[in-house]
């Protein structure tokens, strides 16, 4: 947590026969340096500003809920019972080629490829993907750079695991955390 | 739920005694998983419904049913419940091409509130009206849109919403889809 303020968090109020309170989840991160991305990687950001909500220790299959980086392939945001409701995903990023050696053969897309899944669910691979690629345009022959954004809003249920990771290769031009070159969040927006 | 593998459980209204009524969610979101010219002023239809949890079964006012429908090709309709009343957040996100060669606009959307008897103007409230410039899109290279705008939605109100220029969808399978559309309410 390097968030340079500590934001307050609403206390649940299970007030006497009342309704239990929203309890709000916010994970924010940030791109603040120059880096190449690799094609099914997870999402890495340099400094995390936002990380609330998150119910400690791990859920049914071990995975530790909230923002956890399982392996370098894909990240996992795993839900509580708590965490459990609608959330918005939102990407924004600066991009240029990945690189300059084999233009022609560059990927011309960014991405990020998000599915949802819930384990011990019968049904095909229990994987759904609920968002597009967002495939923006990389000129292969320039540096040029293009901003490429990234939303969706789901439910996510108890003990779902959330997954995400880059959907092809390009370079992120980042730059320091006061010209950052992108940002992530995940963001529960109600119940 | 047309494709979706998995049924989503909905959680249930806290609604205790003598307590606050709970908060009632609404979802609807589709995705576009074909390729194909849309063409402007006209519905927005994903290929397949992924999530529509929360819409009161019935019609409500002029025999509307209640969520979505598109009583004919030219405007897509959302018609709100006392219950499904509430602030929304509607977005819409495309993968594109140019329509043509001569029409390079990219894609547009216009959104907006409808209450039948209103005396408001031609009775619909703008939300949401998009522009793009000639040069927005081509036939080669793919590029990335999205619209979002929040509103409140009254009860029997009608979310209107439809494309504004034509352009051609980059979708190919459920696995990669070209789009994804939702409908939320995010707060009473």
């Amino acid at each position: 947590m390097s968030t340079p303020f500590d934001p307050p968090r609403p206390r649940p109020a299970a007030a006497g026969g009342g309704g239990a309170a929203f309890t709000p989840v916010n994970f924010v991160a940030r791109f603040t340096t120059e880096q190449q991305i690799a094609n099914n990687r997870a999402v890495v950001p340099d400094t995390i500003v936002l990380n609330e909500g998150m119910t400690s220790g791990n859920g049914s299959d071990g995975t530790p809920y909230g923002f956890s980086q399982l392996n370098d392939s894909i990240n996992s945001f795993k839900v509580s019972e708590e965490m459990a409701g609608l959330y918005q995903i939102s990407n924004i990023v600066c991009v240029s080629r990945y690189g300059t050696d084999n233009g022609l053969r560059t990927p011309n897309f960014f991405g990020l490829n998000i599915s949802a899944f819930l384990v011990g669910q019968p049904g095909g691979n229990n994987q759904a993907v609920i968002t597009p690629r967002a495939e923006g345009v990389i000129d292969v022959n320039s540096d040029n750079n293009y901003i490429s954004n990234t939303t969706a809003i789901f439910r996510l249920t108890p003990e779902m695991r959330f997954q995400f990771a880059w959907g092809s290769s390009f370079t992120l031009n980042g730059r320091s955390a006061g010209s950052p070159g992108g940002q992530i969040s995940i963001i529960k927006l109600s119940d | 739920m047309s494709d979706f593998p998995f049924s989503i459980p909905r959680r249930s209204n806290p609604v205790a005694a003598g307590g606050a009524a709970g908060f009632t969610p609404v979802l609807h979101a589709g995705v576009f998983t074909s390729a194909g010219q849309q063409i402007g002023s006209r519905a927005i239809i994903p290929d397949s419904v992924v999530e529509n949890e929360g819409i009161t079964p019935g019609n409500g006012t002029q025999n509307i049913p209640y969520g979505v429908s598109t009583p004919n090709g030219s405007v897509s309709r959302f018609k709100v419940s006392e219950e499904m009343a509430g602030i929304y957040t509607i977005t819409v996100q495309v993968t594109a091409t140019a329509y043509s060669a001569n029409y390079d606009h990219g894609p547009t959307v216009t959104f907006s509130r409808f209450l039948f008897g209103r005396a408001v103007g031609n009775n619909s409230i703008p939300i949401l009206n998009t522009a793009n410039q000639d040069g927005a899109t081509s036939q080669t290279q793919r590029y990335t849109f999205i619209f979002s705008a929040t509103t409140r939605l009254l009860p029997e109100e009608q979310l209107e919403y439809k494309w504004g220029d034509s352009f051609f969808i980059q979708g190919s399978s459920s696995a990669n889809p070209g789009g994804y559309f939702s409908i939320a309410k995010i707060s009473s």
